[in-house]
């Protein structure tokens, strides 16, 4: 069974669009709804760049007073894989135009999208073990927070497990690991990821007006 | 134009430095209430110099709950009410061993109380939070400071 057959790479690639801009529309109305200005293309502008990168992509804000390591490697982690899955989808597409899954074990993209989902997995799955292991910080966790850690963790699963399996397993796998994440890109603006995205835009957008 | 920002801060530090300097205990007094005027006449005696420096009550004249209100609206604020004080929070809190002015008991405390000036002072500071949420769970009264910190932050943007 080809998986290109059972999920035309058209139908893959205009559900992740429409999805994606759903998602962003939500983070966009739900910010709004706090009646509060939200600046989400400030942060890909020249201008703020080096605030971004020295700010979130190199952990400074994160890392800088968190002493518990574990939880900052964690976020390091799911952020960077995710981040690395992006490029790597995207280079695929743009790359493999004929076939686009599954991809061939000795493709170098997909050995990257491979690690990176791996990364996603591990992220959310020790920022998910943090949490259950310990009696008080259970009591404490909103459900928003189970939830986008557990959809993290099962997203980075299936997508890291599927190549290595053919036919009925591996489809499965497949179809599971979009469900994820399209389910992820419906619940992530109703949980505290949309106040850290509207934050991190704003302190980009504050910070990179003072040094300017 | 960072410097300019930076030697702006230097200049004005100082003026709040030799502002009502040759007064007892001077650290307790905030800026604002001294007032030093340059040219002081009291019934036909000149009164200038440190001997005209006056030193405004600190009497709270309005509370402005306004915040404390709209905090409790926000999800994460809603049971800033039950907060009591005892600082675990803030001791736990790895930002405020990095930087003492940010203390999320002391701004729980200001916002139950509806302390304007005092407010205005520190909201700056509330951005600092980094979001790791050891205070939450920390606090014996299930406050979540952490969640505190978010609806003090936009709420602030918003200008309440």
């Amino acid at each position: 069974m080809d998986l290109n057959s059972v999920f035309p790479r058209e139908l893959v690639t205009v559900l992740v669009v429409l999805f994606g801009s759903l998602c962003f529309a939500l983070f966009y109305f739900r910010v709004r709804s706090w009646k509060v200005p939200f600046y989400p293309f400030y942060v890909v502008s020249q201008r703020s760049f080096k605030v971004f990168v020295e700010n979130f992509l190199l952990l400074k804000r994160v890392g800088l007073w968190c002493e518990e390591r574990a939880h900052t490697l964690s976020r390091a982690l799911v952020l960077y894989g995710f981040f690395a899955l992006f490029v790597c989808s995207v280079a695929n597409y743009a790359l493999n135009t004929s076939a686009l899954t599954p991809l061939k074990p000795q493709n170098p993209l997909a050995i990257l999208s491979d690690a990176s989902s791996a990364l996603v997995f591990f992220g959310g799955f020790s920022l998910l073990l943090r949490r259950l292991l310990n009696k008080r910080r259970r009591e404490v966790t909103h459900a928003d927070v189970w939830c986008v850690q557990a959809l993290l963790s099962v997203f980075g699963a299936t997508g890291a497990l599927y190549p290595f399996f053919g036919g009925f397993v591996g489809i499965t796998l497949y179809a599971l690991h979009f469900v994820f994440l399209f389910l992820l890109l419906l619940v992530a603006p109703f949980t505290e990821l949309a106040f850290l995205v509207w934050k991190g835009s704003f302190l980009i957008y504050k910070e990179s007006r003072v040094s300017a | 134009m960072r410097k300019t920002h930076e030697g702006d801060a230097r200049v004005s530090e100082k003026e709040e430095k030799e502002k009502g300097r040759f007064i007892f205990e001077r650290g307790y007094i905030d800026s604002e209430r001294i007032i030093e005027p340059e040219k002081l006449e009291l019934g036909g005696v000149d009164m200038s110099g440190r001997w005209g420096t006056l030193v405004l009550p600190r009497t709270i004249e309005q509370f402005d709950h306004t915040l404390f209100e709209e905090v409790k609206k926000l999800p994460g604020g809603k049971n800033i009410h039950r907060c009591w004080q005892c600082g675990n929070c803030t001791a736990v809190c790895p930002v405020a061993h990095a930087h003492p002015e940010f203390n999320p008991r002391y701004l729980i405390h200001i916002t139950k109380m509806g302390y304007k000036t005092e407010i205005k002072k520190f909201k700056e500071y509330v951005y600092l939070c980094s979001g790791c949420g050891r205070c939450s769970v920390a606090c014996p009264r299930d406050v979540d400071p952490k969640g505190v910190m978010s609806a003090l932050s936009i709420l602030f943007q918003r200008g309440v």
